[in-house]
């Protein structure tokens, strides 16, 4: 692949900017190799050519004075830096850059746990740090706390709580966790958010709203800042864990399903978040394609239902878990059961009802415990190459949401020869609907639909009133311009704050549809 | 010859039969974005199996631990693994009871990635790490490590 230039930067400032880089971090530390070290610095997963995405550089900074320097050489050239810090930010860009030739801003080696708190429950670490880090780290010292992590366990604690990520203990509302904010702003102003902004504050990472206007939100989703540190709330063990699956037969089930799950979340019999996946996911962690058909486009109901008694899952299925002394668990369990078993046909399960060797299982099972693995990666094994992109849109709680969501989506995806493959994550009064478009990174006219269906999906998804949380890099503009709401005031809000703390734009242009003056072309 | 010579280095000699690899790699698609090709990192391999110092094996065995253990460990439920052992079948799924590694195959896929696994950026992993990480795996194969 051929070098690129950061957008608006000759050859001649090119070099001479990363020799000033190299100041900074040292040679080691400033990448442009494009056949050994840039390659992994772009996202593998795109269904976009890869040139659209490739970095010109990258940068590691080892702690906050180095970045400190680093935005003040950015600055001097006006070069578009990409915050990425694990840098696994997969399904919705990985540690690309939303544009070609920007430089990516890789904090890994940030990664200090800086802070275990025992008595208060609550973690602070830098960017770098990993859910597998602090998980071997709280092992390590005896902790009796416990991490929430993505299901990808190797994705970063800060990272994904900035970007609204979720986990699956009680804990798993990750923006709700964090308590307390270390920012660095474009002109390299380190700030501290909330309490910490009191020097000698005993509660910087124990009351989350200081005093005046709470900036933390600013910082998340954005490209305002650059998060060098937070404080991360950690569930302490408790006294009793029992993970539980309910399986559904029928498709239409997810109706009914949704319906008795609100009042059960709402009440907080369920405290974590409640996962209603359909049986295509469930099959991909464990099995192939191949193993089941092999003919072209999606999977016919007969097979569907082989899959299903083979696996010993449900048209749809139902994952919570019980936490807290023995016998309030005994308690809850008897509510949760009644209610389901209104539906007819379901089937329920405890640990010991399911095989050792249940892949599905067993890692639902350490996720609802905060044990991080990576086996849901497993999902894009179900095809050669696989890779996948996620369209994650947002619904109330209702049974007539689900059941359109799913429709709206399964349809426009099995006409365009996909799999659907999804899942519905009900949060405290949302649903995430998690739909996994899963496609052969190597054929090129496979990723084109893929990439339209996408956008069809946004659009429709639209229409009917819903939203998407999040968003892979090829879709931004076009996700934020749906929400356009009074000549898209809001988005309007977040260009006057972005040329106000970042009026040289050098920060992440283009994150969540958010560009610097320089760079709204065609946009007042 | 060269590209037999490719073929050998690259997938090791026990698997050449496996024929879906082998016809990805003549199609020249492995790789993120296929930016170095197989030829490259073929020419620069050193088949050759040394003996490793125990500190290079600890270190390795450590590199592991934390970067590639969590999709390459021993069982299905390890995306690597799974991966694997659809492609070359059941039992030679895990990258550590590989005797057919070598260090420029390895560093080759550690950079690029293949398939769902994405490659390492030289922020997280670095070139002398890589190279012990590398060394460490074509001095295979390894018994199980206890604890993670
Ligand atoms: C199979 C699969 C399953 C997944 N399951 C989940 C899941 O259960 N829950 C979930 O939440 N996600 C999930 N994801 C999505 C994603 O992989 C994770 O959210 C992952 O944690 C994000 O990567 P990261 O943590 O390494 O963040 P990074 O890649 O480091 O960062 C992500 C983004 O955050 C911003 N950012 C990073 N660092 C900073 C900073 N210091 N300051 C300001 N902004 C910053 C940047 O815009 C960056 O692009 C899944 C993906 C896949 C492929
Ligand atoms: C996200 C999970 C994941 C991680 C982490 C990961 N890998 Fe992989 N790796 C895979 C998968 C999946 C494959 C098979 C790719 C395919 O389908 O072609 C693979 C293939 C490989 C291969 C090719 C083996 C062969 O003979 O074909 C090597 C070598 C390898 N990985 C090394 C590593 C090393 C070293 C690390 C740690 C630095 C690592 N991997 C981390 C998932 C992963």
């Amino acid at each position: 692949m051929d070098a690129v230039l950061p957008p608006g930067i000759k050859r001649e400032q090119f070099a001479s900017l990363v020799a000033d880089l190299q100041k900074v971090v040292g040679r080691e530390f400033v990448f442009t190799d494009t056949q050994w070290e840039l390659p992994a610095y772009n996202d593998a997963y795109l269904t976009t050519p890869a040139e659209l995405h490739q970095p010109s550089a990258a940068v590691a900074p080892a702690n906050v004075e180095e970045l400190q320097r680093v935005l003040e050489v950015a600055r001097h050239y006006k070069a578009p830096l990409w915050t990425t810090s694990t840098g696994k930010n997969f399904a919705y860009g990985g540690p690309a850059p939303r544009k070609a030739g920007y430089i990516v801003l890789d904090l890994k080696r940030m990664n200090r746990i800086l802070e275990v708190n025992e008595k208060h429950g609550y973690a602070v670490v830098e960017p770098g740090v990993s859910y597998m880090d602090l998980y071997r780290h709280l092992q390590k010292i005896g902790s009796k706390l416990w991490v929430d992590c993505a299901a990808p366990g190797w994705g970063g604690v800060l990272p994904n709580m900035t970007e609204h990520g979720v986990g699956y203990t009680p804990y798993g509302d990750h923006v709700t966790m964090q308590c307390g904010m270390e920012v660095m702003l474009a002109d390299g102003t380190l700030v501290q958010t909330g309490m910490g902004a009191l020097p000698g504050s005993q509660t910087s990472h124990l009351y989350k709203y200081g005093f005046g206007p709470s900036m933390d939100g600013l910082f998340t989703q954005s490209n305002f800042g650059v998060v060098t540190k937070v404080g991360m709330w950690l569930m302490p063990e408790p006294p009793g864990y029992r993970p539980y699956m309910i399986t559904f037969e029928k498709e239409s089930d997810l109706h009914a399903i949704t319906e008795v799950l609100r009042p059960l979340k709402v009440n907080m019999l369920i405290p974590a978040v409640a996962m209603t996946v359909e049986m295509l996911w469930e099959a991909a962690v464990q099995v192939t394609r191949r193993d089941y058909y092999t003919g072209k486009g999606p999977i016919p109901d007969s097979v569907r239902k082989k899959m299903r008694s083979d696996l010993k899952i449900g048209a749809w299925n139902f994952y919570g878990a019980l936490y807290g002394p023995p016998p309030m668990m005994d308690n809850t369990w008897e509510v949760i059961r009644d209610a389901f078993a209104s539906i007819p046909g379901a089937k329920f399960y405890f640990d010991e009802d399911r095989a050792k060797d249940d892949v599905a299982w067993q890692y639902r099972k350490k996720l609802g415990a905060g044990i991080p693995n990576m086996t849901e990666y497993n999902v894009m094994n179900w095809i050669p190459n696989g890779a996948h992109i996620d369209f994650s849109p947002i619904s109330p709680v209702t049974g007539v949401d689900a059941t359109k969501q799913y429709e709206l989506i399964r349809d426009r995806c099995n006409k365009a020869g996909f799999d659907y493959c999804g899942e519905f994550a009900v949060g405290w009064r949302d649903m995430h609907h998690i739909f996994c478009l899963t496609f052969d990174r190597n054929d090129a006219k496979e990723k084109a639909r893929a990439n339209k269906l996408f956008g069809d999906l946004v659009d429709a998804a639209a229409a009917a009133g819903y939203g998407e949380y999040r968003t892979h890099l090829d879709f931004m503009d076009r996700i934020a311009g749906t929400y356009n709401w009074n000549d898209s005031a809001l988005l309007r809000m977040h260009e006057k704050v972005k040329d106000a703390v970042d009026p040289s734009g050098i920060l992440s242009p283009g994150k969540m549809g958010i560009w610097p003056k320089s760079m709204r072309k065609g946009r007042a | 010859m060269k590209a037999r010579l490719m073929k050998e280095i690259l997938i090791g000699r026990r698997t050449l039969a496996c024929r879906l690899v082998s016809a990805m790699l003549a199609l020249g698609i492995v790789g993120a974005g296929g930016t170095v090709n197989a030829a490259d990192a073929a020419a620069a391999a050193t088949p050759a199996k040394v003996t490793l110092s125990p500190e290079t094996l600890a270190k390795g065995s450590e590199l592991f631990v934390k970067n590639c253990i969590m999709c390459h460990d021993r069982g299905m439920e390890h995306p690597g693994t799974a991966a694997l052992t659809y492609l070359y079948g059941k039992d030679k799924g895990a990258l550590e009871d590989r005797d057919n590694l070598t260090p420029d195959f390895v560093r080759f896929f550690v950079r690029h990635g293949r398939g769902l696994m994405p490659g390492f950026r030289t922020g997280e992993l670095n070139d002398a790490e890589l190279k012990v990480l590398a060394e460490y795996l074509s001095a295979g194969p390894h018994p199980a490590v206890p604890a993670k």
